[in-house]
Order: C-alpha cells, then structure tokens, then sequence
C-alpha cells in the first residue's frame, strides 16, 4: 500500500493509494468530498522516503520503520483538513489533527496487514497474517499520542509500537525472547 | 493552499493512473518547502511489487478502496456510531 516503489512513479503510486484510502474512509461515516491537501500528501511521500532514519536505508528497512515513518509524516503535515464526524471519537477528539491521527494509523495498520518480515539472524522470512487489533480505549490513547508527534522524536517509538501491536496477534512473526 | 477531493485528482485508465491536477512530485521534501507544480500527462502504471522490507502489497485501487471501507466499518462498530 505504501513505498509502491522507489522511482518517481511510485511516488504518483503511493499518492494515489493514500488518496483512494482517505476517500473511501470517509465515505463509510457519510463525506463524500473530504477536503484533502494533496501537496501536503506528496510531501508525506517524499519525506518518508528521503533521509530514511535507518542505518541501511529504505530498502533494508523493516515494514514497522517503512509504517512508522509513514505515519508521523502524515500527522506532522495533516493534509486532510475535513474533520471525522464528532460522535466517532467525541468533541474532545473532533479537531482535524486527531483525524489525521486516525487515518495515520488506520493506513499504517492495513499496510501491516500481510507485509513481510525477514529475520536477520537466518535470512527467513514470516508474513503478518493477521491484522492488527485494538480496544476501543487503546485506540484512543493511541490517536492522541500520535497526533502530538513528530518525525524526529516519535519515528524510533511509534516503529515499536506498531511492532509489538504485530506481534500480539501474530506471535509466530517475533524474534525468540531473550534468554540471559 | 488548494483543497480538493481526492476524486478531483486523479482518475484511473485501464493502463494506469492520470492525476487531473497540478501537484508536484518531483522534489517536495520537507514540511513547508515551497514546491513547484509539475502535471503528469501520461497514465503512471498502477504497481503491484514493494521494495524489500516489506509493507503488504496491493493489486488495485479498487483493493486499496475495499481495505480502507472495511478499516471504517471496523472502526464504527468499534465506537458503536449510529449511522
């Protein structure tokens, strides 16, 4: 869903996605038109390619790094400027920044949902089956977290969050604990 | 700053993508760079591969458009919104 590709038509590629997944999301709470800055979403693709904050670089990333600087790019920029129904997550959360914080996360999670894990210590690979699951009071706090975040400080914890959310409901795909 | 829909950007063609209006994507980096316009006249091909690493690949728009609907119907029923 993400990082189609790392030539110039993926980026068109990834724009596209976003924008399909932010239309159809909004679609099922009754907007039909929301207001999106599109040159906000081709900066978040940009942004989440270029000095990736990673010491092999994007392409030897994790899927949960790829997720993670995907997401604090996009609740950094907020392109989306239409706000979700108030009676989703309530007036307190009805500010646009919650909402991009929402659909952050929702792209980050689905892009999860069947991505690839290779393990460094032999070179195999495991799939994340299942799909990330959350309580209603665990997706809040979630939300509100990321929405406060930023690329530079949140990118590292957000990437292990979304690791350890992966693994809950798919424990096959962790490394073994570690034994001192 | 120029809001639009989604469905105002970009159309789709059996060969690819045709985005509709003036967006760049050719050096826009970072938060509040200023970015020229660049408007792509030929369809982009529609990806299907990933670079390693790697997030879940996806076939089409229309698979982007059906996990996006079931991510909000998911999300609704975990609020328990009247709709």
């Amino acid at each position: 869903m993400l990082f189609a590709d790392l030539s110039d038509e993926g980026v068109y590629a990834d724009v596209a996605n976003i924008l399909t997944f932010i239309t159809s999301y909004f679609a099922q709470f009754g907007v039909e038109s929301p207001s999106v800055d599109a040159q906000a979403i081709v900066s978040v693709v940009r942004s989440m390619r270029q000095d990736f904050p990673h010491s092999a670089g994007v392409e030897q990333a994790s899927p949960f790094k790829k997720a993670a600087n995907f997401a604090c790019w996009f609740v950094a920029q907020k392109p989306v400027r239409t706000q979700l129904p108030s009676d989703f997550l309530g007036e307190e959360l009805s500010d646009t920044k919650y909402t991009n914080a929402v659909l952050a996360l929702s792209i980050a999670i689905e892009a999860l949902h069947g991505a690839t894990l290779t393990w460094r210590c032999d070179g195999s690979e495991h799939v994340l089956e299942n799909e990330i699951t959350l309580s209603k009071h665990s997706f809040v706090d979630i939300v509100e977290a990321l929405a406060g975040g930023s690329p530079v400080t949140h990118f590292k914890l957000v990437s292990v969050l979304l690791e350890q959310m992966a693994y809950k409901t798919n424990p096959d795909c962790q490394y073994p604990d570690w034994k001192t | 700053m120029n809001l639009i829909a989604p469905s105002e950007i970009f159309r789709r063609e059996d060969n690819g993508i045709v985005f509709l209006k003036a967006i760049d994507c050719s050096q826009a980096s970072r938060v509040g760079d200023p970015v020229p316009a660049l408007k792509l006249t030929t369809p982009v091909p529609f990806r299907q591969s990933n670079s390693s690493g790697d997030l879940a690949p996806v076939s089409s728009l229309e698979d982007v458009c059906e996990r996006a609907q079931r991510m909000a119907i998911k999300h609704k029923k975990l609020f328990s919104i009247a709709v």
